[in-house]
């Protein structure tokens, strides 16, 4: 289920209801919220519910067993490395299966002269490493003493399979939600202003720029960039750099908002990230949940800052880049972004205090991080070399103002002082609920009818 | 309490919720997304038909269909689907 459809709409507004209603008996209204995001779920795949479901019982069972050893006299990470490696077996198989599959089905067919039946592709399992990366996040949290082992499955269920962030993230810490599960959400103050204007925003990004930009102008110059030129590629590469933040960010901001007008918090996922003077300020601006993820529980637990700092950030980038994908272009992705936080660092510009926010530092990351993208929308290596070639091809064409303005409209966007959705808000005091009901409904019919007819599914549910 | 827009949270940092955030009780915000539901429902009359369209035939499916079209007549008596079929750009 898409968030900018009308089946969410009528979903919602009965979880809504019906959540609001069974406030004072907890446990019941965990067991409809699971039930809802199942059925939220069930709308992608009926029959990788029961995987999600499976994961989850291995992670709140896995989750009792590393208590029970953290709480020993002598604890060991036995319990620990078991849970998160029967995790990470589920995540490789969903995310890998079909690579290495398509990488032996040949030779096998060869060989046997058949095709297997097992080596049929897998369908992609929406959201699965976001569904993965927190259960292995209970599991840490959980051996950390950072939260408490949870008795019974319901919560940790519904922590993973909470609907808002099921299908493309925030990563939403156990140590953070899990306490929200414990008691019920205060029905007197709901953040209605500001949950509002995230899914406003959101809708905004997505339905008005992300959709027309990349189906008008992006798709099409990544599907043929050898018929480009220099100014087809700039826009094209400019263009990906706000299709990419309109539609990841627009997706959790939905999430965001949707969850707070159930009374749940989720952190920022994004904070302007272009605007960021170097890639370590990009990583604490962009995909926030994700960076910080990485950080805790890859990048430390191999040593940090105190043992070859300069390998761990190798190793995150690089893990970070096959997170997103079995292929060239992301592994290459990771690295580049791995290379240039090694240079930043040996070079003393990511050290807190050295990295003044400047135009220039600004403006190169800016660069770095398009070239970075390009890796990443490419659908091959051949086809990135193709996109940066067309940069040095000069023929003049024609520019195609509508996307360019669009794209400019993006970006300028993007670069609006900070806290001017909060200044927004705080015009907001004093409005009763129902007249920002309507304004919100007016909002959304308006951007309904100015955006495109079909939505497009969100580029990270691929991941 | 994780959420900031309480006063009592214990949650801090650079986020989009505060302390200060605008805050309604749920009976309030209840009623201000069934106004904007009913807005919606207005401004999307025509999907809605369509939708209708596609269920499978059956006796709800029927139903559902009758009241999308009454609803739909309506909306177009009004001119709503017609104003924002003229705001649509291209």
């Amino acid at each position: 289920m898409l968030f900018p459809t009308g089946a969410f709409a009528v979903f919602f507004a009965t979880v809504f209801t019906l959540h609001w209603l069974l406030n004072r008996w907890p446990v019941a209204d965990r067991l409809m919220l699971l039930g809802a995001s199942l059925v939220f779920y069930a709308w992608f795949s009926v029959e990788l519910c029961a995987l999600l479901m499976g994961v989850a019982l291995w992670a709140w069972a896995m989750g009792r067993w590393v208590a029970w050893e953290a709480a020993a006299p002598r604890p060991g990470r036995g319990p620990l490395w078991i849970g998160v490696l029967g995790v990470l077996a589920v995540l490789a198989y969903c995310k890998y299966a079909n690579f290495f599959l398509g990488e032996i089905a040949g030779p096998l067919a060869l060989i046997l002269g058949f095709l297997p039946p097992a080596l049929v592709d897998l369908v992609p399992i929406v959201g699965i490493s976001f569904y993965c990366f927190q259960a292995i996040s209970y599991l840490v949290d959980v051996h950390r003493r950072e939260v408490e082992a949870e008795r019974r499955p319901l919560n940790v269920m519904l922590y993973l399979g909470f609907f808002p962030h099921l299908a493309a993230g925030p990563i939403v810490r156990a140590a953070h939600f899990l306490p929200q599960l414990r008691s019920p959400p205060d029905p007197a103050r709901i953040p209605v202003a500001m949950a509002m204007l995230l899914i406003l925003g959101g809708l905004a990004k997505k339905l008005l720029i992300a959709s027309p930009l990349a189906t008008e102008l992006v798709d099409p110059a990544f599907r043929d960039p050898a018929a480009l030129d220099a100014l087809g590629a700039a826009l094209a590469i400019y263009g990906y750099a706000a299709v990419i933040w309109c539609d990841f960010s627009a997706y959790s901001d939905m999430a965001i908002g949707v969850a707070a007008l159930l009374g749940y918090h989720f952190p920022r996922n994004f904070d302007q990230p272009y605007r960021a003077a170097s890639l370590r300020d990009f990583w604490q601006r962009w995909h926030i949940s994700l960076s910080f993820w990485f950080r805790d529980y890859v990048y430390k637990p191999l040593g940090g800052n105190r043992h070859a700092a300069m390998r761990n950030v190798m190793i995150a980038m690089v893990l970070s880049g096959l997170w997103h994908g079995a292929a060239w272009n992301f592994l290459l992705w990771g690295a580049l972004h791995g290379v240039g936080l090694m240079l930043e660092r040996a070079w003393g510009l990511s050290r807190s205090g050295t990295a003044r926010p400047s135009a220039l530092g600004v403006i190169v990351t800016f660069h770095l991080v398009c070239l970075g993208w390009v890796l990443f929308r490419a659908p091959d290596l051949a086809a990135a070399g193709a996109m940066l070639a067309a940069l040095g091809r000069w023929e003049g064409s024609a520019i195609p103002w509508t996307m360019a303005g669009l794209i400019a409209f993006a970006l300028a966007l993007h670069f609006l002082p900070p806290g001017w959705v909060q200044r927004l808000e705080a015009r907001l005091v004093g409005v009763p609920a129902w007249a920002l009901g309507l304004g919100f409904g007016a909002g959304v019919v308006l951007i309904l009818a100015l955006g495109p007819a079909g939505v497009a599914p969100f580029i990270y549910f691929q991941f | 309490m994780q959420q900031p827009w309480l006063s009592e949270s214990t949650t801090r940092g650079s986020d989009d919720f505060s302390p200060a955030s605008v805050t309604r009780p749920a009976g309030a915000v209840g009623l201000g997304l069934a106004l904007a539901l009913g807005l919606l429902a207005m401004g999307r009359s025509p999907q809605m038909l369509d939708a209708a369209f596609g269920l499978e035939p059956g006796p709800v499916a029927d139903r559902l269909l009758a009241a999308a079209e009454s609803w739909d007549g309506a909306m177009q008596r009004l001119g709503v689907p017609a104003w924002l079929a003229a705001i649509q750009p291209g």
